[in-house]
């Protein structure tokens, strides 16, 4: 009976198979965040325009001012610009970010994970 | 000393993908043995074991390490061989899926990399007429033919002093397990 050996052909189908995998997860995490962080910037940046449509961030030149006076009116002015910014977006935005931050954390040990079988998939070629 | 199933597979789910062939190399000549009982055809039965051994991987990062790899290897492997010849016949009977059952768990133990060192062992304790049939039948892939060729030992014998090898084998390995 002759040798049998069909490791390099599975290997072959294994190597084939995991790039697919590989490339999916890839773009799928890319996708994901960079949806995210699109929707955070353009959020942010409606923030920004609604802020200085309402003159809000004149209200922080009080903090070029003398520290006596910052330390006077430093809470009051936050209050002030805080109650001027479009709370919604401002959460929203703020909901992102968190969002974003966790599926970086989680996906952590996948991407060390991924990174090592690219690099093996990079030898085996 | 050579690693085990178990830290290949953890390897592998580790992103170590290389690690696989060393687990192609370790399982595919048993799981050929036992796939051609079934299918009884060289070419079917390397597919079968290339199909297999792909499943496999497919569900790598699923296996659970502390379960025993060689069971799950060998029941893909049936079941593929199974559906290969369900496929060809369209119905097989009851009697012939309990037979390769019984003989799975027989060749799944020989096979297994676990007792992989155990089995050369208890081998090398059979009597002589046992130790060479089943040292030529399994560990050089020689069919009976070649076998009783080699040996100038009618077929029937051959097939004999297998059968007697493998319940001795079967034995020892069930005293090694009792321990």
């Amino acid at each position: 009976m002759k040798t049998f050996d069909v490791s390099k052909k599975v290997m072959g189908k294994v190597v084939h198979l995991e790039q697919g995998r590989t490339k999916r997860w890839i773009l799928k995490f890319i996708f994901v965040v960079a949806t995210l962080l699109t929707s955070c910037a353009v959020l942010g940046f409606i923030a920004v325009q609604i802020i200085s449509e309402r003159q809000g961030w004149d209200l922080l030149t009080l903090f070029q001012q003398d520290p006596e006076i910052i330390a006077a009116y430093w809470k009051d002015t936050l209050w002030i610009f805080w109650e001027e910014s479009p709370h919604l977006i401002v959460f929203t935005v703020i909901a992102i970010l968190v969002t974003a931050v966790i599926l970086i954390i989680l996906t952590g040990q996948r991407r060390k994970i991924i990174r090592k079988k690219l690099t093996q998939l990079e030898k085996y070629h | 000393m050579s690693v085990s199933d178990e830290e290949l597979v953890k390897a592998i789910q580790e992103g170590n993908i290389l690690a696989y062939e060393k687990l192609i190399k370790r399982y595919q000549r048993g799981l050929f043995i036992f796939v051609m009982r079934i299918v009884h055809n060289e070419a079917v039965a390397s597919d079968v074991v290339q199909n297999s051994l792909v499943k496999v991987y497919e569900i790598i990062d699923r296996i659970d390490v502390k379960k025993k790899f060689s069971t799950l290897v060998f029941e893909i492997a049936k079941n593929a061989a199974i559906s290969e010849l369900r496929h060809k016949k369209h119905n097989v009977s009851l009697e012939e899926i309990v037979d390769f059952t019984e003989e799975e768990s027989f060749i799944e133990e020989l096979f297994s990399s676990n007792l992989a060192s155990q089995v050369r062992q208890s081998v090398k304790i059979l009597p002589r007429q046992y130790r060479i049939v089943i040292t030529l039948y399994y560990f050089e892939d020689l069919s009976y033919e070649e076998i009783a060729a080699k040996l100038h030992l009618p077929i029937n014998t051959v097939r004999t002093h297998l059968k007697r090898g493998k319940e001795q084998l079967r034995k020892l390995l069930q005293n090694y397990e009792n321990i």
